[in-house]
């Protein structure tokens, strides 16, 4: 896994910042983001790879955050760092048992979506069946517009705000976004400008 | 004028606080250290630990990281503790302390989002420059 190739779709629980963030690669595989410990010098998540079904059933209350750490392959997580300028180190990797030794308290903790701070949006995401790869932040989603040879990307910009393309075949830019706070807002834009071109194909 | 208006201008937020907050009388509830001079008791998150400020990409985010959280139900306060408790594996406590003060805020403290707004009653409050919320303090409880 290379932790600087992966980006935040959502906040899933926040209190005073992040505790547990959703992230995808590029080849459509999900990961989460544990908030891991904080002192005055370090930041620490635990990063681990997660199927997108364990996700969903965690939403849906039928899972505990205790299965969701027992039901990841590979079994290894990953602990990452921050710098001061925000960006990732790994630290160390963490065997699945000892960490659920230290979060066997987990068994009892469901999801509150009141901690959720962009409910409306997970939700959205979630209610699919499947999610297409292709069409996840961040890394090349590309939904296809009707009757246009071109596709949609959203990517991260120096600025760290996200912004979405539209691009043609020759990779030539039709259009580009205003910048969006995270990538989870971008796909809103996305799925905005879609309904649009579908409505209105001479826009 | 606010305790951190000068952050606030450097960060660029053009509507911190936002202008829905309150400005009014409110006893409500927030996580302290049992040491009441704890630098960190009355600080917000994003002054303690700067290295997070990378966590918060926007405006909202950031101006929240400017101000304190608080609960206006102690009860709810509880049951967010001890559920962050669980999920930190203890750490929680760690970070904001293991108490929970009630505060009687008054009108001249400073302002805050709606505590209407969310089923678990949390809002953010934001100081004004002359508030002591030390000297708020009617009540504190071990979690």
């Amino acid at each position: 896994m290379n932790i600087q190739d992966i980006t935040k779709l959502f906040d899933l629980e926040y209190f005073d910042g992040p505790l547990l963030s959703l992230f995808a690669d590029a080849e459509g595989d999900f990961f989460l983001y544990k908030w891991y410990d904080l002192s005055m010098n370090s930041h620490q998540w635990l990063v681990f790879k997660v199927k997108y079904a364990t996700v969903q059933k965690y939403l849906n209350g039928t899972s505990s955050e205790f299965e969701v750490l027992n039901d990841q392959t590979p079994k290894t997580f990953y602990l990452i760092e921050f710098t001061d300028k925000g960006k990732p180190n790994l630290v160390k990797t963490i065997p699945q048992q000892t960490i659920l030794k230290e979060y066997d308290g987990l068994k009892s903790v469901f999801f509150k979506s009141e901690m959720c701070p962009n409910w409306k949006a997970v939700q959205h995401f979630f209610k699919k069946d499947k999610i297409n790869p292709t069409q996840l932040a961040g890394l090349g989603a590309s939904p296809e517009i009707p009757s246009l040879s071109a596709k949609f990307v959203i990517s991260q910009g120096n600025d760290n705000l996200y912004y979405f393309h539209l691009v043609d075949e020759s990779g030539r830019i039709l259009m580009k976004s205003e910048a969006f706070g995270d990538a989870s807002n971008a796909m809103q834009g996305v799925e905005s400008v879609q309904q649009l071109l579908v409505a209105k194909p001479n826009y | 004028m606010l305790k951190y208006q000068k952050e606030i201008d450097e960060m660029g937020l053009a509507e911190c606080p936002p202008s829905e907050c309150i400005q009014s009388f409110l006893l409500a509830c927030r996580f302290i250290f049992n040491d009441l001079s704890h630098p960190n008791n009355f600080k917000p998150v994003g002054l303690i630990h700067p290295q997070r400020l990378n966590d918060f990409k926007e405006d909202v985010k950031k101006c929240q990281s400017l101000g304190l959280s608080m609960f206006a139900d102690l009860e709810k306060a509880r049951m967010h503790f001890e559920h962050l408790q669980l999920k930190t594996a203890g750490k929680f406590s760690k970070t904001v302390g293991s108490c929970v003060a009630i505060l009687n805020l008054v009108e001249t403290d400073g302002v805050f989002s709606d505590p209407n707004e969310r089923s678990d009653s949390h809002f953010t409050f934001h100081e004004f420059e002359i508030a002591e919320l030390t000297n708020r303090i009617i009540n504190i409880e071990y979690l």
